[in-house]
């Protein structure tokens, strides 16, 4: 018996956990356990302030910050968007969360045009001079924004714009402008110059060639240019905080005196409620846009 | 009737002189080539004539019109290039109708236009596609049938068929010739290919660094070049070039190129010749054909390799220490190494001053 199965020649270590095997599932283990603590450090956050905002105070002051709500109520988001107390009048976010809506979305859409405009000259209307041009509006990105706050200011009062939703307008074109213009100018570097030149021969001048032909090819620039922009804007707080007054100022200033208010007891519920409240628009256009948004950055890099 | 003028026309970028003094005198009708090596300017020339390009100084002139300072759109050209430059977003009938509607006419007219024109390229089946979705030829055949609904007064072509394959681009250029032919319409067409520059032009203008060279119908051009680069530049394979000296004697003018002494008897002299004036004796591979027993000059050489082409048998012959070409029928199949007698058309024969490379 016993020399048969030592004539039998063991198979060779065919098992399925081949070293080389064992060595590809580990690698795939600590992809996902990194992938996991990412998500975790994004995600946790975003899931307190989520479960907070429908917790009641009580509950808050009792602990368990990680729970889920034992009885969930939308009362802190009532509170937060029309009910609280922000400086001295009672009236929520809405009010403020109106003027960043009033802000943004112009700011955004013509700080996106200008710069569509602008790179579309840079690029495929070359003239004496574009190149400092390109170069000093490149240099305007570098400018930090503390720099500019006292000259702004005083610009903003001799227009009579200070403490304006417009002149808050009007400092994001500007400030937007150098990187719009930056993006657009080297999207359009990559259209071919036969185009222009055949809708120039057509009969086509500036403004036809670029709504008719360089436009309709760069949706996905646009979609870039209008992401970053309005994440930009829609953040910004030092702009905000600098050149408005109580009732032009946008929501992250009305946050920032919602949430730092010392006045009486601090309701967690409504702070996080309207956190989220704050925070809302700009991941709602990521979700929407977002998969343009990841081919607009590769773009160009794969197409040859 | 001159169509097109251009006139001392330079064009520089910095120091770079891109073209030097252009002169060229263009008939209604025309179908000009412009050729030369890549660099030679002959793109930029087509672009300064479209006002594409400005020009540094120098005039141009169109249908009678000084043009130096109009917009293209306002100069009655159409152009086609070689990357199609279709426009990537608009259906083939949209981007047939675009010149057409950017100068408001009305789309009553416009689309019999456009499905006329598209008929008479058979693209008519393609007219609701995308650019994308179509072949390099049918492309090409969309880019000639935008210019053509322009209805111009000249046609501008940007080497158009360099982008295709050998069969396709032979197949257009015919093509391009029988529309040239039935619509008469002047045009002026780069290219670096000279069998595209034979068989198109009513004229070539063959220029090299900025300069034109010379100006001739193709056979001109071909037979009797002006100097060593018209020479070199054309026909393939290139011509054989013997170096020698001029000999006069008793009235009677010979070149020794070394190996032989070639009688240049019915050479018409440009210029007088001088007694021992260094030459290049130049004579294309067809003038060397195996001798028939005929021929007034016929030598004895020995083929040193032989290239069959299909059509022809290319022969290398050693002469002397040099070697030339000869273009054999493909049933004439000499053996290597063993001496054949081989004829010279000496009526073809080019001869150039080696100094200044300048026909003589």
């Amino acid at each position: 018996m016993s020399t048969s199965t030592d004539a039998m020649p063991r198979p060779a270590r065919s098992g399925w956990l081949t070293p080389r095997r064992a060595k590809a599932i580990l690698k795939r283990v600590v992809l996902y356990l990194l992938l996991a603590i990412v998500a975790f450090f994004f995600a946790g956050p975003l899931y307190i302030l989520l479960s907070t905002s429908f917790k009641t105070m009580p509950e808050i002051q009792a602990g368990g910050l990680m729970f889920l709500p034992h009885e969930p109520t939308a009362q802190a988001w009532v509170t937060a968007w029309g009910e609280a107390c922000i400086g001295i009048t009672c009236g929520g976010l809405k009010g403020y969360f109106g003027n960043s809506m009033m802000m943004a979305v112009p700011a955004v859409l013509i700080s996106v045009m200008i710069g569509a405009i602008n790179g579309y000259a840079l690029a495929k209307w070359p003239f004496p001079g574009a190149r400092f041009v390109f170069a000093a509006l490149v240099a305007g990105n570098f400018v930090p924004f503390q720099v500019v706050l006292a000259p702004v200011s005083v610009t903003l009062r001799t227009l009579g714009l200070f403490g304006s939703v417009e002149g808050l307008i009007l400092i994001h074109v500007i400030y937007g402008i150098p990187i719009t213009t930056m993006l657009f100018r080297n999207f359009f570097l990559s259209v071919p110059n036969d185009l222009i030149k055949a809708a120039r021969i057509d009969g086509a001048g500036f403004f036809w060639i670029f709504f008719r032909i360089v436009l309709p090819l760069s949706p996905s620039v646009i979609v870039v240019a209008l992401i970053l922009q309005f994440t930009g804007i829609w953040n910004d707080f030092l702009f905000a905080v600098s050149f408005s007054n109580p009732s032009s100022a946008p929501m992250t200033v009305a946050l920032n005196n919602l949430v730092n208010s010392n006045f009486g007891v601090k309701e967690y519920n409504v702070h996080m409620a309207a956190t989220v409240i704050a925070a809302a628009p700009t991941l709602i256009l990521y979700i929407l846009l977002g998969r343009y948004f990841l081919r607009g950055m590769t773009a160009g890099a794969v197409k040859g | 009737m001159i169509d097109i003028r251009i006139s001392n026309c330079n064009k520089n970028y910095g120091s770079l002189r891109v073209l030097k003094d252009i002169n060229l005198e263009i008939e209604r009708g025309e179908f000009i080539v412009l050729l030369g090596p890549s660099g030679c300017g002959k793109s930029t020339l087509l672009h300064i004539v479209a006002g594409l390009d400005r020009l540094s100084s120098g005039a141009i002139e169109i249908g009678g019109r000084d043009v130096t300072d109009v917009e293209p759109k306002d100069r009655d050209i159409a152009m086609v290039f070689q990357s199609y430059a279709l426009y990537p977003t608009m259906s083939v009938r949209s981007n047939m109708e675009f010149g057409l509607r950017m100068r408001g006419k009305p789309m009553a007219e416009i689309r019999p236009l456009v499905e006329d024109k598209a008929r008479m390229l058979h693209i008519d089946h393609l007219l609701d596609r995308r650019p994308s979705q179509l072949s390099g030829g049918q492309r090409q055949r969309v880019a000639i049938g935008r210019a053509l609904v322009r209805d111009p007064k000249v046609f501008l072509f940007d080497e158009p068929l360099s982008n295709l394959d050998a069969k396709l681009r032979a197949s257009m250029r015919t093509e391009i010739k029988k529309l040239h032919q039935s619509l008469g319409t002047t045009a002026i067409y780069v290219t670096h290919d000279q069998l595209e520059a034979m068989t198109l032009a009513t004229r070539m203008v063959v220029m090299k660094a900025g300069e034109i060279q010379q100006v001739g119908k193709p056979e001109e051009v071909y037979h009797r070049p002006v100097n060593l680069f018209v020479a070199d530049f054309l026909g393939n394979p290139g011509m054989n070039f013997m170096k020698g000296r001029l000999r006069l004697e008793g009235g009677r003018v010979s070149a020794d190129v070394g190996a032989a002494t070639i009688p240049l008897d019915g050479y018409a002299f440009d210029t007088s010749p001088t007694d021992g004036q260094a030459v290049m004796v130049g004579l294309r591979p067809e003038s060397v054909q195996p001798s028939t027993g005929g021929e007034p000059f016929a030598l004895t050489l020995k083929p040193t390799l032989i290239e069959h082409t299909g059509s022809d048998n290319l022969v290398v012959l050693a002469m002397g220490s040099e070697e030339i070409v000869g273009k054999f029928p493909s049933d004439m199949l000499p053996k290597l190494g063993e001496p054949v007698a081989v004829g010279f058309d000496l009526s073809r024969l080019s001869v150039f001053d080696a100094q200044t490379e300048r026909r003589i």
